[in-house]
């Protein structure tokens, strides 16, 4: 067991000591391999830490499907052994089942709010793994289409953050600071999420940008709703900088970028944002980001103007 | 308001000097020999040509005892109250900087000797003139000066009587060692003796890897022998450095082994040949572990201490253009030794590589010499050129070791492009020269540039084919066929990569509840697919080929399928394990069949 925990650790320093992607997609045979040894071994607690790896890696490189079929694997171990401590570090991950679950047409959707409720049994009533939850919940019904469900669970937690204000967490900083920004974002109090990122803008965040981007895209997304411009001026040179940090960005990070530049009017670099961001619609599976992306791709063709052919 | 001078706590200062800012009391010698240098200096500047002397004297007295003594341009009584009686007074700096001349200039190189001394005595007399002068000075922070009667011959020197716990700093063996450690690249002589013994000239003075014009062939020995001292094994080449201005001059000497990339290696780095440091990491990129270099310099400024270089401007525009001369020396060797750049390449392959990565034209000199391993053995790019034009390449281990022995066998040469950074090579191959296809390929790819078959042996086939496809629909395989070694193989299976999730699936169904599979069998979904190799060369195709048999061709396909699974190290799901007991149950039987039929009867 030592020894596995050793090469877990240096699995972590190979995988991650690069700013590129090439060393978590040379990792992932590895971690196959570790992953069925530690499985035939049944060694739940290597077993589970092999996993935690491997849905970081496979999260960045896009190999969406095996992730979700190990989260599952989690997910159902879980179910069998919740009195193992091992298992609980790989339970945050869970929660990502909320985000993408809803992008495979082959899942009813009464399996996956049957999933949320045995997710939400889990996670607990304390104060920030129940936050953590309802924010994930939020997401899914908003990708399913449940807007009347989505605006219901806000509403609670408009009223209970009144109450009982979110609590943070004593994890890693950067990440918990783009969890709050992004709860709060959620909520509507743009001001917290904005002390919450002010945090960020002095943080060396170089090896954990992936943490805070969905809070700070998140952010920026309702700035830009709301036309916060000096707000916006202020957190997008940071942005900028570590975009790329730890690996390529997603789709959906560069289009808080692009709205940006089209409200600037600065539609030549919009359009050069575009191009960049076109080579990043077939990585990832998300639809969402996709469409958004192709509507954005609409309005700046509209907005471009068009040259009168010389007669 | 009135004004008030601080008061500085010599003891303190002391305190400072010898517990924080220097790692090692050590470097008194270090600092008293510096300031011998800079007096000399000072008076070549007054007097050209004049030829300086440093001479060291050890004494193994009840207390040992040492004396530095220089023959440089000296103090005036006025010189030795202003700058010896004030800590951070240096008489080597105009207008308030240090000057390229000296190599102190900080004003507490003579404090340093406090940290082995409770006394230090200095006698000195200036060569502009004027009377010898005495200065005594306290670690209690008190001095005194008189006028001794002895005439003395211009220059200065430093007694030291060795306080108690410093005994063994002052120790003549230690003494001559550190001046060895220090000194050794000094231009001036450096005599050193024990009591009043004879004295002998510790440092080599002469260094021509400090000028690039002496890397002629007469020097290449005593260069490179130099080398094989400083790192302790064998060197491959010595390459000379320099900035644009030449104020910053040495060799890096390329190690004759391959480094571990986590190793950073160290490099010796002088101060006007006054050694700062022999771990500096910082004047050379990060790229270059694979030499240790021995470097001069004018131009950077050492922190306080001086064991370490100042982060100013000034480091990353020298360690750039020194990285340029290793850079050009590689490049050049293209055309004056290419055989020893093979070689330099071989051993160092990892941080040419990411040279090489990070810089086109040195990209285009070496990638000819980097090698791959491949189906074909470990080869260059030219050589890999010989078997084929496109450049193949696969990334994952797995998918490598299932196409590797038949592409082995038939001479398709694929690369293997896990290691270091050869994705990446490859991948900046295509990128910069035109005409070079390079493509990342999965085995199914390598499946096609398999020999076809002609029409007449594809019409011969065809009957199986299409039994084949009915039987594998189920199994969303499509077969298809080729020749291929070893012809022992009657098939390959190749699933893609939906098909390989699928089937981690139906293995995990065992494990987990009707629920979690329903979702797993959702996100695996039922879209995989796979293609079937038949072996027209295996014996047993051909065989099939010919039997009019459909059921004894179904079972054939059936099994051919089981077997194609394991080869390919594939878990076999339920409806495979099922499949598989069914086949053989029924080719037993019918074989059983057969023979019962074959019986003769009894009595006949």
């Amino acid at each position: 067991m030592d020894s596995n925990i050793t090469d877990y650790k240096s699995f972590w320093s190979d995988i991650f000591d690069d700013d590129t992607c090439s060393n978590m997609e040379r990792a992932i045979p590895r971690l196959r391999l570790h992953r069925d040894a530690a499985d035939a071994a049944n060694d739940l607690g290597y077993s589970v830490k092999i996993r935690e790896v491997m849905l970081m890696v496979l999260h960045h490189v896009d190999g969406l499907d095996e992730m979700m079929i190990e989260l599952l694997w989690l997910a159902g171990k879980w179910e069998q052994n919740q009195e193992d401590i091992h298992l609980s570090g790989g339970m945050e991950y869970v929660l990502r089942f909320f985000y993408y679950l809803p992008d495979y047409p082959a899942v009813s959707r009464d399996d996956i709010f049957a999933m949320a409720e045995i997710i939400r049994g889990w996670s607990g009533w304390r104060n920030r793994s129940r936050r953590h939850f309802d924010l994930n919940l939020y997401k899914m019904y908003d990708r399913m289409g449940e807007y009347q469900l989505a605006a219901e669970l806000l509403d609670i937690m408009r009223e209970r953050e009144v109450v009982e204000p979110l609590q943070r967490g004593d994890g890693c900083r950067v990440c918990e600071i783009g969890r709050m920004m992004e709860y709060y974002t959620m909520l509507g109090l743009l001001d917290n999420a904005m002390q919450e990122a002010r945090k960020l803008l002095s943080m060396r965040v170089n090896g954990c940008f992936s943490g805070p981007r969905v809070g700070l895209i998140t952010l920026l997304d309702a700035l830009l709703d709301h036309n916060r411009q000096e707000e916006l001026a202020e957190l997008i040179p940071f942005y900028v900088e570590h975009l790329h940090v730890p690996t390529r960005a997603p789709l959906r990070a560069m289009l808080p970028l692009i709205r940006y530049k089209i409200g600037q009017g600065d539609l030549p670099e919009a359009q050069e944002l575009v191009r960049e961001s076109a080579k990043l619609t077939g990585i990832r599976k998300d639809k969402t980001a996709a469409d958004r992306f192709r509507a954005l791709q609409e309005e700046l063709r509209l907005s471009t103007p068009v040259h009168p052919c010389p007669q | 308001m009135k004004t008030h001078n601080f008061q500085v706590n010599l003891e303190g200062v002391i305190s400072l000097l010898s517990g924080h800012l220097y790692s090692s009391p050590n470097v008194f010698v270090r600092e008293l020999v510096q300031n011998a240098v800079d007096a000399i200096t000072a008076r070549q500047k007054k007097e050209p040509g004049f030829k300086g002397v440093i001479r060291v004297q050890a004494m193994n007295a009840d207390v040992p005892t040492l004396v530095f003594e220089d023959n440089g341009i000296g103090l005036t009584l006025d010189e030795v109250h202003e700058f010896l009686s004030s800590i951070g007074a240096s008489s080597k700096r105009e207008n308030g900087r240090g000057t390229d001349d000296f190599i102190g200039q900080f004003g507490i190189g003579l404090l340093s000797a406090f940290m082995v001394t409770d006394e230090i005595v200095m006698i000195t007399r200036s060569a502009k003139g004027g009377p010898a002068v005495e200065w005594r000075g306290s670690s209690d922070g008190t001095y005194s000066i008189r006028l001794p009667e002895a005439d003395y011959e211009p220059g200065t020197k430093v007694f030291i009587r060795a306080k108690s716990g410093s005994e063994e700093l002052c120790l003549p063996l230690n003494v001559l060692k550190l001046l060895k450690h220090y000194c050794d690249l000094l231009p001036q002589p450096v005599l050193f003796s024990e009591d009043s013994g004879t004295e002998s000239v510790v440092n080599r003075m002469d260094a021509p890897f400090l000028d690039k014009a002496s890397f002629t062939p007469e020097n290449q020995e005593e260069i490179a022998g130099y080398g094989r001292e400083i790192v302790n094994g064998e060197v491959m080449a010595s390459i000379p450095l320099s900035t644009r201005n030449g104020k910053t001059t040495g060799v890096a000497y390329v190690l004759g082994s391959s480094v571990s990339l986590a190793r950073q290696t160290e490099h010796r780095v002088y101060m006007k040949r006054m050694l700062l440091s022999d771990e500096n990491r910082e004047i050379l990129p990060q790229w270059a572990f694979f030499v240790k270099a021995v470097i001069n310099t004018s131009e950077l400024r050492p922190t306080a201490s001086r064991e370490t270089l100042y982060q100013d401007n000034e480091l990353p525009r020298v360690r750039k253009q020194l990285g340029m001369c290793i850079r050009d020396y590689l490049v050049e060797l293209n055309q004056t030794d290419p055989d020893l750049l093979e070689k330099i390449i071989r051993t160092h392959r990892v941080s040419v590589k990411k040279l090489a990565l990070h810089d086109s034209e040195f990209f285009r000199i070496v990638i000819r010499y980097l090698r791959f391993p491949s189906t074909v053995g470990e080869v260059t790019i030219p050589q890999y050129r010989e078997y084929s034009q496109e450049i193949r390449h696969i990334f994952d281990e797995e998918m490598f070791n299932k196409v590797k022995n038949i592409a082995q066998s038939h001479g398709i040469p694929v690369i293997h492009s896990r290691y270091d950074d050869d994705r990446e090579l490859l991948n900046k191959l295509g990128e910069i020269y035109e005409g070079i296809a390079v493509t990342e390929v999965n085995p199914g790819d390598i499946m096609q540039h398999l020999e076809e078959l002609s029409p007449e042996e594809y019409a011969r086939i065809e009957p199986l084919l299409q039994l084949a496809a009915e039987e594998m629909e189920a199994f969303r395989t499509r077969p298809a066929v080729r020749k291929f070694q070893p012809s022992e193989i009657p098939a390959l299976h190749y699933p893609d990569e939906a098909m390989v999730l699928e089937r981690r699936t139906e293995h995990l169904k065992s494990q987990f509840s009707p629920f979690w599979n329903r979702l797993m069998k959702g996100v695996s979904g039922n879209r995989g697919q796979a293609v079937l190799y038949l072996n027209y060369d295996n014996a047993l195709v051909r065989q099939m080929m010919e039997t009019g048999d459909r059921e004894l061709l179904r079972h054939f396909i059936r099994l051919v399928y089981i077997q194609a699974l394991l080869i390919g190290n594939y878990q076999l799901g339920s409806r495979e394990l099922t499949l598989l007991t069914e086949g053989l149950s029924d080719l037993l039987s019918s074989g059983l069949g057969q023979s019962q039929t074959n019986k003769p009867a009894d009595g006949q």
